[in-house]
């Protein structure tokens, strides 16, 4: 570093706080706003008044001798630190990230969020990622969106059904000129006006038990999303997980469907977290006794929808589809904060506004998860 | 009219599980459930009889050995909780086929299907106004289309730019430079049908309320600040005895779910501003805080709407009329950490001296 050229700047994103010790000594208190770190140091008081100093605009010669400070060994490996720790950043590192500008704020946010990374380099990692869905609905239309917003630039969707008119309440594509086309053609040309660069490949086929499923995933993919709850979002999770473990492709089952209107779903992560089948399992044991009988009166149907029957409105789904894009972005960032989620299952409550853990138990001695 | 001979239905999202001697009814909507202990092994049967066509006196009539006061209690009990609805009213069932979620939900929160419906129809009229177009509130105003509300006002002066795109709703590259509000109303009216007003001013202070009387205001606005644009909300909204949402989800406050006021019912933004003084006097004695000037910090699509979603949900049911302990994010302060994906909340209680909050009880 060279201190008459280097010019520094405190991260937007964080907070400083100071207290007196003595007559020499502060208390520095950084404070990641977005991630609510926090590191505390104590140092000579003279620098806080360089951190005050710290403008962005003027050399670190300049800063270091207005505050008194002299440009020793002990001073530049307290600024080391504080580069390394993220407090402050180079500005020509800065303009090297910013040189990104559509995703300038989303590489701010990365650079916090997943440590040991530049945001630049996260950001490449998310650009770069290449994720397959299956369904298309509220949950899985929405998460293709926040990815394909993120960066993401190569998707595959597959969904067999057409757009029809209920779709409007929950389906952020939906337009009302589509009605019976195919959804993945609709979500398709809804992905490109956001970015026309995406490569898109859609399939508009139904994924059933004899499905060869290469056809759809590559051996390069980064992420399997599977939202596709027709007829039981479990069957096509088990055919999917089996597939995609040994490949060492994380499989993403989201949540936000019947009984999970606000769930976090499961992401099950090769050589992390239990397997698909270590995963159903659990709770087909956990139910094993409660075995719920609904009725449907038949002469209560609209549409053959039953009345009185799901009501999960769009920003329900839309929590479910966010919090299953937010850990998928973290992962395809590389960051950890995924790692809290692996294992257990989550219902937010719409009336509480927390989120209810379940964990999830892995079979002793899994042969595939196991070890 | 007796219970006896109105007519209920138990609603489809109700599961029934025997569990011994227990009875237990689990909404799936919802995710509540109650157990009642019951002898009779045809409970589930007799309750799998209420479908909204035969009386309860009739569903009594049609088992041997069901004396009809106790099948009232119960039928009482269960309506209470919404586990079974009294059908009072048919739905319009064009209307119903047109949005069958937003009725499916209702009647989770509503014991009577005309009240199901007057929450409904009421909500055609409503007039919402959203500040602020960002990465909170473009998603605020799709989940307001997508259930249907007609009269959204939205306020903002910017136009779209490139780095929008990666986080806001709504905006297309072919948008960049067109005003926010443009952008929109023209996707709601191709996409939806609804005439979305734009207003392209900041926020500024009573007088930008001007033109309408709002039954919700909800802020995302974050310029000046935050704080600035809730206080002038709040300011408005008080002695009007309007209900608003105030920010969070953007800029400094990414962590931060919005607050939802119902002024004289809930915790007003004073409440909110004398209690977090207190808090943070106690933690920050004898610390100063380090001044510095037009910070923009770092952001993501995903984040913001997560804090958008939990906001239009609340929005949502304080135009429903649902019933104020029934919503989430009053008289509490919810936040979201993104490094251990969790929800935290604080407490914050209606305080009747805060000097604000008198004005909304009459």
């Amino acid at each position: 570093m060279d201190i008459d050229y280097s010019v520094l700047k405190i991260r937007d994103s964080v907070d400083i706080y100071t207290s007196e010790l003595d007559e020499e000594v502060a208390f520095v208190q950084f404070y990641f706003i977005n991630t609510r770190r926090k590191i505390g140091i104590e140092i000579d008081k003279r620098f806080c008044i360089f951190l005050a100093k710290l403008d962005g605009k003027s050399v670190l010669s300049e800063v270091l001798n207005s505050s008194n400070i002299a440009p020793d060994k002990e001073a530049l490996e307290v600024i080391q630190f504080l580069l390394r720790s993220n407090v402050l950043v180079l500005i020509e590192d800065l303009d090297e990230e910013y040189a990104d500008q559509r995703y300038s704020r989303q590489i701010t946010f990365l650079d916090d969020w997943v440590q040991g990374f530049k945001g630049a380099d996260c950001q490449r990692r998310v650009s770069d990622a290449e994720c397959v869905i299956f369904g298309i609905g509220a949950v899985g239309s929405n998460i293709a969106i926040q990815l394909v917003r993120a960066g993401v630039s190569k998707i595959t969707l597959v969904d067999h059904k057409e757009l029809c008119l209920s779709s409007q309440e929950r389906h952020p594509y939906f337009s009302a000129d589509r009605l019976g086309d195919s959804k993945v053609e609709v979500l398709k040309d809804h992905l490109l006006k956001i970015n026309r660069k995406c490569v898109i490949t859609v399939f508009a086929e139904k994924i059933l038990p004899q499905s060869d499923l290469s056809k759809y995933i590559s051996d390069t993919a980064s992420i399997i999303i599977n939202s596709a709850d027709e007829p039981y979002i479990g069957h096509i999770s088990i055919k999917l997980g089996r597939y995609v473990w040994p490949k060492k492709i994380p499989l993403y089952v989201a949540g936000g469907f019947d009984a999970h209107l606000m769930s976090t779903g499961d992401f099950l992560v090769p050589g992390e977290s239990c397997c698909v089948d270590c995963c159903s399992d659990h709770f087909t044991a956990a139910l094993k006794d409660w075995k719920p009988s609904y009725k449907v009166h038949e002469r209560q149907t609209v549409d053959g929808r039953a009345m009185g029957g799901s009501g999960g409105l769009f920003p329900m789904a839309f929590f479910s589809a966010n919090y299953a894009a937010l850990l998928i972005i973290n992962f395809l960032a590389g960051g950890t904060s995924y790692r809290n989620v692996l294992d257990k299952r989550g219902e937010f409550s719409a009336s509480n506004a927390g989120i209810t853990w379940t964990s999830i138990m892995k079979k002793e001695a899994c042969h595939v998860c196991g070890e | 009219m007796s219970v006896a001979s109105k007519i209920y239905r138990l609603r489809s999202s109700v599961a029934l599980v025997r569990i011994g001697k227990l009875l237990e009814l689990f909404d799936a909507n919802e995710r509540v459930f109650v157990r009642i202990e019951i002898d009779n092994d045809s409970i589930i049967s007799i309750l799998q009889n209420f479908d909204g066509q035969r009386t309860v006196r009739e569903v009594a009539e049609s088992f041997s050995g069901v004396d009809l006061s106790e099948l009232e209690d119960i039928v009482i009990f269960l309506n209470e909780r919404f586990f079974l609805i009294e059908i009072d009213r048919a739905y319009d069932l064009d209307e119903y086929a047109r949005r069958p979620r937003l009725y499916n939900h209702l009647e989770g929160l509503f014991e009577k299907t005309s009240k199901v419906e007057d929450s409904i129809s009421r909500l055609d009229s409503k007039k919402v106004l959203v500040i602020g177009l960002g990465g909170v509130g473009t998603w605020v105003v799709r989940s307001l289309a997508s259930v249907g509300v007609k009269h959204v006002y939205m306020m903002d002066d910017d136009v779209v730019e490139l780095s929008n795109i990666h986080r806001q709703d709504f905006y297309e590259e072919t948008d960049i430079g067109l005003l926010k509000t443009d952008s929109i109303s023209a996707h709601v009216k191709n996409k939806y049908g609804y005439r979305y007003q734009g207003i392209s001013t900041k926020v500024s202070g009573a007088e930008s309320f001007r033109s309408a009387m709002y039954d919700l205001i909800i802020n995302c606005a974050d310029w000046p600040s935050v704080d600035e644009t809730s206080q002038i909300v709040s300011d408005y909204c008080m002695p009007l005895g309007i209900p608003h949402v105030i920010g969070g989800g953007y800029n400094l406050h990414l962590t931060l779910i919005g607050q939802a006021i119902i002024p004289g019912k809930s915790a007003c933004l004073t409440c909110f501003n004398n209690y977090f003084t207190a808090e943070n006097a106690r933690e920050l004695r004898g610390v100063k805080k380090l001044y510095r000037e037009s910070r923009k910090i770092g952001s993501l699509g995903a984040a913001c709407a997560i804090s958008a979603s939990v906001t239009a949900l609340e929005s949502i049911k304080i135009l429903l009329d649902v019933p104020v302990e029934k919503l989430a994010i009053t008289n509490k302060r919810l936040e979201f950490n993104f490094s251990n994906m969790e929800f935290s909340s604080t407490e914050v209680p209606l305080d009747s001296r805060c000097g604000s909050c008198g004005w909304g009880a009459g």
